[in-house]
């Protein structure tokens, strides 16, 4: 999407990196098909790091303090189709504490050429695939192997799959909207 | 168990005798084509020599090994004739060569849904979701059905039902959850690699099960594990 004319004109150069505290919330969109309806599971693909331009692998997320669950609904999409999204909630505390290996990190996106300007903007760090988890491994020793990675990655997807979540918006499928 | 074959493995003869179509002078052919009248019946079916095993055990009470050529099942393969296990169950559910007892339709249920992953293209998602293969979502979906046939046998229980996933890397995850538990098992698309799992109980962060899967087995315990 690209940046609206009032984003353009919207000064961030103050945005600063801020600290996130454990109590706070991100919100996450999630594609509407990555959320199975008949049990009710999110699936793994909806806990996916992509990359960025600046060449950060993260997942994405919207900071409480400055977001709310609309702006994430509509903000990366990429195209305006908003309501494929799905949007829900997750505790900064649960996300550090209970998935391993997982930091969540304010990353304001401002001016840059791509996206609109977001102070909320967060990442999630850390490997979630086990594609991801193998290179780890190759680049530290203590991290041997690919059955270590097998069930780092394991361990990670099923905690993300039990973090308590929060729907925020629930987006509606077309055949479901009559 | 030496001849019990997987759902996993008896659907990939399938796949290969589809490919033969009457070519008799591959091995595995001409020995399938040798069976009984109900040969194609039984293909379509690709009933296991381990349903048949623990069906039987589960009703006739015994743990006979040697008793099953009896039952019909072809050594290392195909069941010769339906007949014998539709004897034992009781309005069973055939679902993408699984038969099921009809105690599980839940979980035939989710088997069947699952098998769509098989018709997303690249990018389905318009996120980069991946493609899914065949053996992959056999594979997935096998352990599933063999261990949710093997805990119902012995424990005469019905299991929950699992999410059966689509994974991030053209793997499948399976989500079993019962009470405080929760079970993850993942099959990889490299053929070569066994399915793995790890479960956790949300009252103890210190209890975690884990490792790799035999897809010969029944795997039962784990349910046994995740309803304990």
């Amino acid at each position: 999407m690209a940046p609206s004319m009032v984003e353009l004109l919207e000064d961030c150069s103050g945005w600063e990196i801020e600290d996130i505290p454990d109590q706070h919330l991100v919100f996450i969109r999630v594609h509407i098909d990555h959320f199975n309806e008949q049990s009710g599971e999110f699936i793994p693909l909806a806990f996916k790091n992509r990359d960025d331009d600046q060449g950060v692998t993260a997942m994405s997320s919207d900071w409480s303090k400055y977001g709310d669950p609309g702006k994430t609904q509509e903000a990366g999409a990429q195209e305006p189709q908003s309501e494929k999204y799905h949007v829900i909630s997750l505790g900064v505390q649960e996300i550090r504490e209970i998935i391993p290996l997982q930091f969540v990190v304010h990353a304001p996106v401002c001016d840059d050429p791509k996206l609109p300007n977001n102070q909320a903007h967060t990442n999630i760090l850390g490997p979630k695939s086990r594609k991801e988890f193998v290179e780890l491994s190759k680049s530290d020793d203590k991290r041997s192997g690919t059955n270590w990675a097998r069930l780092e990655s394991d361990r990670v997807r099923l905690a993300f799959a039990n973090a308590i979540k929060t729907w925020e918006i629930r987006a509606t499928k077309p055949s479901q909207l009559a | 168990m030496d001849l019990a074959l997987s759902h996993y493995e008896i659907a990939t003869n399938q796949r290969t005798l589809d490919g033969l179509d009457n070519d008799c002078s591959n091995p595995l052919s001409a020995q399938l084509t040798d069976q009984d009248e109900d040969f194609s019946e039984s293909l379509s079916s690709r009933i296991t020599y381990l349903d048949a095993f623990k069906l039987r055990n589960s009703l006739v009470g015994t743990d006979n090994t040697s008793s099953l050529n009896t039952e019909g099942v072809y050594r290392g393969a195909v069941i010769r004739n339906t007949r014998s296990l539709a004897k034992i169950l009781q309005n069973p559910i055939r679902v993408f060569g699984f038969i099921l007892p009809h105690d599980l339709a839940d979980i035939a249920n989710r088997v069947a849904s699952s098998h769509n992953f098989l018709e997303l293209e690249e990018n389905w998602d318009g996120c980069g979701g991946p493609k899914y293969k065949y053996s992959t979502w056999m594979t997935a979906t096998g352990v599933v059905v063999n261990a949710a046939i093997d805990y119902w046998s012995v424990s005469k229980k019905v299991p929950t039902s699992p999410a059966i996933l689509q994974g991030i890397d053209g793997d499948i995850d399976v989500i079993w959850r019962s009470g405080h538990r929760s079970l993850l098992i993942n099959t990889p698309e490299e053929e070569s690699l066994r399915p793995s799992f790890v479960g956790k109980d949300s009252r103890d962060s210190d209890i975690e099960i884990n490792g790799t899967l035999n897809v010969r087995e029944g795997n039962g315990w784990l349910l046994q594990w995740l309803n304990y």
